[in-house]
Order: C-alpha cells, then structure tokens, then sequence
C-alpha cells in the first residue's frame, strides 16, 4: 500500500467521524446551495450558458498554443514580463530569484491555488521572506498552518468561535471582537499595514485574454487589487490553461464563474491586468511579471480522452455537490485540489500511481458533471482513471475473486434468478435469526456503517410471473 | 530562459496534433445566455439597490448639493481629505461645491490616502449594476484604497451588458494597464458564509448618475 493511500485512508475515516466539522461544513454548503439555485434563475438558459462555455473552452483548450503567444505578445508590448515555467521548481526559482535581485523583504499574496499547487509559501519563507495570504479564508488557514480546505472557500469547515480564538492568540484581537464583521475589520487592519510595506505582491489568474493580452482576476475582498496596485512588483502565477480567447468571452465567464462559485451574479471585483503602471498613469508596479505554470499540464492536453479537463474554471462547484467532499471533507485527499475534478486531475499530474486511489474514492453519482458550468465529463474520467489504473497494477485478491464470481453471475440469466432468490432467503432468515452485531452475523463489517434495506417478500421476476396471466387476460 | 517556452510550446503542438480543424461552431456562439435587458436605467437602480450601491440619480440643478451631503457624511468620521481624480468634469464640479469642502479636496497625483476618493468611470453596466474604471480613473489604488469610493457618470455611459462595456472602456482607454468592474462594496462571506462589507476595499460605493 502506498504512503499516500494510507494516510487518505486514515484521514478520510478521521474525517467521515468528526460530526462538528461536517455540520460546520453542511451548513456553509446549504447557504451555498440556495444562492446556486437563486443564481442559476438569472440564466436565461442556465443548460445554454455551460454549452457555450464548454465550447468556447474547448476551442481555447484546442488552440492553446497560439492563444499563449497571442497572450504573450499583449502582454510584452506593454513593458511585462512572461516566464513559462515547465516544473513548479522552475516557477519557485523565478520568482524567488526576481524578489532577490529586486532586495524584494516582504511579499503580499493573494489567493492563488496554483501558488499551493507550486508550495511558493514555503518556498518563499525558505528564502526569508515574509510571505501573508491577503484573502481572509486564506489568511486564517495560513495562521493555523494548514492548507485550504476548499478550492473558493478556504476556511469553510472553521467555526466562528475557532477563528475568534485563533485571531486573539496570533493577533491579539480583544475576547469580545467575535463577530464575523469584528474579525474581518482585525484582518483588513492588520493586512494594511502589510500591504503598504510589502515589495512584492503575487496573485494568481482565473482567465488569460488572448486578444486583448491581460489577466483577469475575479474577487470579492479587494486583496487582489491592492496587491496589484500597491508593491512595486507584481508577479502573477498561474497555469497555461487559463485561456480564454476573447475580451468579450467575459460576459458569459464572469457571471458564470460567480455563479458557480458562490452564487453571486458577479464578483465584487473583476479586473484586468496587461502590464505595469504605463506613462501618464497615477500609481501602479514598476514591474509586471506573469508566471506561465505547466507543470504536467500538457501531458493532460495530450490524453484525448481527458482533454477536457484542461476547461476547468476552478469554481469548487464539484466539490460542494459531492457526497464524498461533503463526508471526508478537503484536507483527507491531501492534494492541492479536491474533490472530483481532485480525483481526475492529481493521478494525471501527479501520477497514477500515488493519487490513483482517488479515482475510487467515489459514488459515481454523477453530480460532479450535472453541476459542472464548463461540462467536464467528471464521473467518467474517474471510471477512465480506474481502467488505467486497473491496466496498470494487479488489484486486491478479493477484488480480484469477487470481480470474477461477479462475471460468472450476471452471464446466466437462470443462474443470476436463482441465485438472487437464495441469497434474499438467506438474507430474511440472518435478519429474523441473527441478532445484529452478534459473531454470527457476518455482514457486519459491511452494515457497521451502511443500512442494508430488508428484501422484499416478491422479486420483480416473481411479480412479473405471477401477474403475467391475470395481465394477458386483460389484454 | 526561452527554453521553457520552447519545449512548452513543443509539446502543446505534439499534444494538439490530432486537433479538429476550425474554431468554435457559429450556433453555439450565437445561442441566448441571457434575457434581454428591457430598461437598462431601471435595471441599473435594481441591481445597484440588491448589490448595495448606493446610487444618486442627479441633474446639474442638483448634483453640487448631493456631492457636498455625500460628502458632509464622509467627514463626520474625522477631518480626513477627499483624494480627487484631476478631470476636468471634477474640476468643474468640485469648483461649485462650497468653499469649506473644496478645502478638503486633493486632486491627483497625490496619493489616494484619504477618507474617500472621487473619480469618474469607463462605464456602467445595467445587467450587473456595475461600474467599470480603469487606471485612467485617477490610478490604481484610488478605487480600491480609500474606505469610500464615490464615482460621478453619466447615463450616456450606461450598457446594458458587460462585453459592450469592455468594449467601451478599451476604445476610450486604450493603453489603461488595468480595468476594474466594480459591483457593489467589497465584501466577504469566509466566516461561516456571513457577509460583512469592507472587506480590503471600499466600505461604501456611492454613484451619482447625471441623467440630464
């Protein structure tokens, strides 16, 4: 067993266990849900607005080579700078670099999961630097040293009174200052402060504008604007992916991005970004670099059958759908990303054979794809991912036995009704005999944590032949 | 280093080899997202209203007394300064005012460090209740640091959806090296999905609309 399947193992049962932070979670994923559902109305055709937006990702995925240099070009003709990175150590060394030569002491981030992706924190408190996550969630993850629970929302499964008691001991904040706008004012003062100090601020990018060679950045704090305005330096990290062919493709993106993501009609702030301060302008960097990640990306592009997971807007609907998110929660899967598209895209990046079990951890209900706003085909890229994974490594000798009498069951349709009848008998005599819990009763390592429903008295195939003549004598 | 690039421009090619010629598919690009915005001023007071706006519909009868209240409220917190982006419509404006207040103004490029900025706008966007400013608009921190921004527009500067806007704010700006749409005070909701505004941006966004 690999060292990654056992500590997600561990941590999912941990997880599916810890009723308080579940119910912390549901509540936060129940406000989510209304505001979804209030969302979607605004939509003249919320199925439409994914149909074209999975086209006009799917066109951006399929031309992604010439919509980067088309990008890039914008960009560079307006003094920045764009560095493709193939490794997420290419990434770090960069910017890591660039902070040295610019005497760059402290940086201000704002949320950027590609920057997780990379570990620049660490990185860059490697390096010495002072390094503060501006967005509040993120901020309060950074203060606990955990990671984001959540790809939108950070610190969802943190309860108020958890993040008064974390801000008293780290900040100093009063006891009483435990409301939500309480809290926030701590952060927004203690924040300013490091904004007008820091000398480089770093955000990620949720589209890159071929045609009109900017970034675009959608928030709701401010935190990404002032990081952008404020240091003299501003590095944008983020994946190749990010594509999006036009400047005017936005008026579908930004509304459904937001949507998606929390509900909202749009963000407070959706911004565009193409250079550093230009001549004639009041403020803004002296510097404009963006950070171009591939790392095993285009190894993805090259898998036609998983192509589209390259479409992704990275707004954690999938995850706030999903009953496995739901139970174990973000931090169990040890990833960057989460939940299903997690599941689908870390064996990809990251390799099957570390993160393949995360293709398994999953229902295949399907909600992942029925919810999903660019319409990635996420329950069967977990199947596609269990094949390979199946090719790949011999499987358990019990799956291997149970896979194979599972064959020689369904291949005969009289073996299959015989057989199903015999274990329902069995089933209604264990239930009426067998006390629950008892060592007789050998189904107990499945029905510990799962109801198993009484069989009925009739099967179908019974039913069906014994009403068959009363039927044909109606006929 | 353009070996990154290389090799990462190398593999997308070998990746998208197989590609299927030609771009995205007219129908789909064509297809209805969105109901037409019927009554785009109607639509912008609704949506300013539910985004929490706080919108002025004024004419130049008027506009000198709303600013100067607008403003009066602002100062009750101190004798802070109002940063004011130097245009010649604010100039204008600002010269009308009375003189007590006038004295609080500070026009560009001095730094945006006040109790509020003013500034003017690319456009407005009715579907959203939105307010697109650019770097042109008095800098990059004036519509972001201050805890109130107030933006002076005009309903010549309507749209109803945000791709025309965009399309305005670039044709007007072109070389701006940042666009922002502004709905609403900055906000968040990352404790228990509560909403609290004046998260790191403006507590307020007050917008006074000329409609004459």
């Amino acid at each position: 067993m690999s060292s990654t399947l056992h500590s997600f193992e561990q941590a999912a049962t941990r997880a599916a266990h810890d009723r308080p932070q579940q119910e912390t979670v549901r509540t936060s994923l129940g406000t989510y849900n209304r505001a979804l559902n209030a969302g979607r109305e605004r939509f003249a055709s919320w199925s439409e607005a994914r149909h074209r937006a999975r086209a006009v990702k799917a066109d951006a995925v399929a031309h992604l080579g010439e919509y980067l240099e088309q990008f890039e070009a914008g960009i560079t003709s307006r003094g920045g700078h764009v560095f493709w990175a193939e490794t997420a150590a290419d990434a770090r060394d960069y910017i890591l670099d660039l902070a040295r030569r610019r005497g760059v002491r402290s940086v201000i981030k704002s949320k950027s999961m590609v920057s997780e992706e990379v570990h620049l924190g660490a990185a860059l408190e490697g390096a010495g630097l002072e390094a503060v996550e501006s967005d509040l969630g993120e901020f309060i993850v950074q203060l606990r040293n955990e990671p984001p629970y959540h790809i939108v929302t950070p610190a969802m499964h943190l309860r108020r009174a958890q993040i008064a008691a974390l801000f008293q001991q780290k900040l100093g904040t009063p006891a009483g200052a435990d409301s939500a706008e309480d809290l926030t004012m701590a952060a927004r003062h203690y924040m300013r402060a490091r904004f007008a100090s820091a000398g480089m601020g770093i955000t990620g990018a949720n589209f890159l504008i071929a045609d009109a060679g900017m970034v675009a950045i959608t928030e709701n704090e401010g935190n990404a604007r002032l990081t952008a305005s404020l240091p003299r330096v501003h590095v944008v990290l983020t994946g190749i992916e990010k594509i999006l062919p036009r400047l005017t493709d936005l008026a579908l993106f930004w509304p459904l991005l937001s949507t998606a993501g929390t509900g909202q009609a749009i963000t407070c702030y959706s911004s565009l970004i193409g250079g550093p301060r230009q001549p004639g302008e009041a403020d803004g960097p002296e510097e404009f670099h963006v950070v171009l990640l591939d790392n095993g990306r285009t190894r993805v592009l090259a898998d036609q059958e998983r192509r589209d997971t390259l479409q992704c807007i990275r707004c954690g609907a999938c995850l706030n759908v999903c009953p496995v998110f739901h139970t174990i929660g973000g931090h169990a899967y040890g990833t960057t990303y989460s939940g299903p598209i997690g599941a689908v895209l870390t064996p990809l990046l990251r390799g099957e054979k570390e993160f393949g079990h995360l293709s398994f951890a999953s229902s295949l209900c399907g909600a992942c794809t029925e919810i999903c706003p660019v319409e990635i085909d996420l329950h069967h890229h977990l199947i596609e991912n269990r094949r390979d994974s199946a090719l790949q490594h011999v499987r358990p000798l019990p799956e291997r036995i149970g896979m194979r009498a599972f064959r020689w069951l369904m291949s005969d349709a009289a073996r299959y009704a015989r057989l199903a009848q015999l274990a329902r008998h069995l089933l209604r005599f264990k239930n009426a005999w067998v006390p629950e819990g008892s060592p007789l009763d050998l189904l107990r390592p499945w029905t510990a944590s799962r109801d198993l429903p009484e069989p009925p008295r009739e099967s179908f195939r019974e039913w069906w032949q014994r009403t068959r003549q009363e039927r044909g004598g109606h006929a | 280093m353009p070996k990154g690039r290389d090799h990462i421009l190398g593999r997308i090619r070998a990746a998208l080899a197989d590609r299927p010629p030609g771009g995205l598919p007219e129908d789909v690009a064509g297809a209805a997202v969105f109901a037409p915005v019927a009554d785009p001023l109607a639509r912008f007071q609704a949506e300013c209203q539910a985004n929490r706006t706080e919108l002025h519909l004024v004419t130049a009868a008027n506009e000198a007394d709303c600013l100067t209240a607008v403003l009066a409220r602002e100062k009750e917190g101190g004798d802070g300064t109002i940063y004011v982006q130097d245009a010649p419509a604010l100039r204008a404006l600002a010269a009308r005012l009375p003189a007590a207040t006038q004295t609080n103004l500070q026009f560009a490029p001095a730094q945006p460090a006040g109790i509020a900025s003013l500034t003017l706008c690319e456009a407005l966007v009715a579907r959203t209740g939105s307010v697109l400013v650019s770097s042109r608009c008095g800098g990059r921190a004036a519509t972001i640091l201050p805890p109130t921004h107030i933006v002076y527009a005009h309903a010549s500067q309507l749209h109803a959806e945000i791709d025309a806007a965009l399309l305005a704010a670039r044709s007007q700006s072109p070389t701006a090296s940042l666009y922002s749409l502004i709905t609403g005070p900055s906000r968040t909701s990352d404790i228990e999905k509560m909403l609290v505004l004046g998260a790191h941006g403006p507590k307020r966004l007050t917008v006074l609309l000329r409609t004459d």
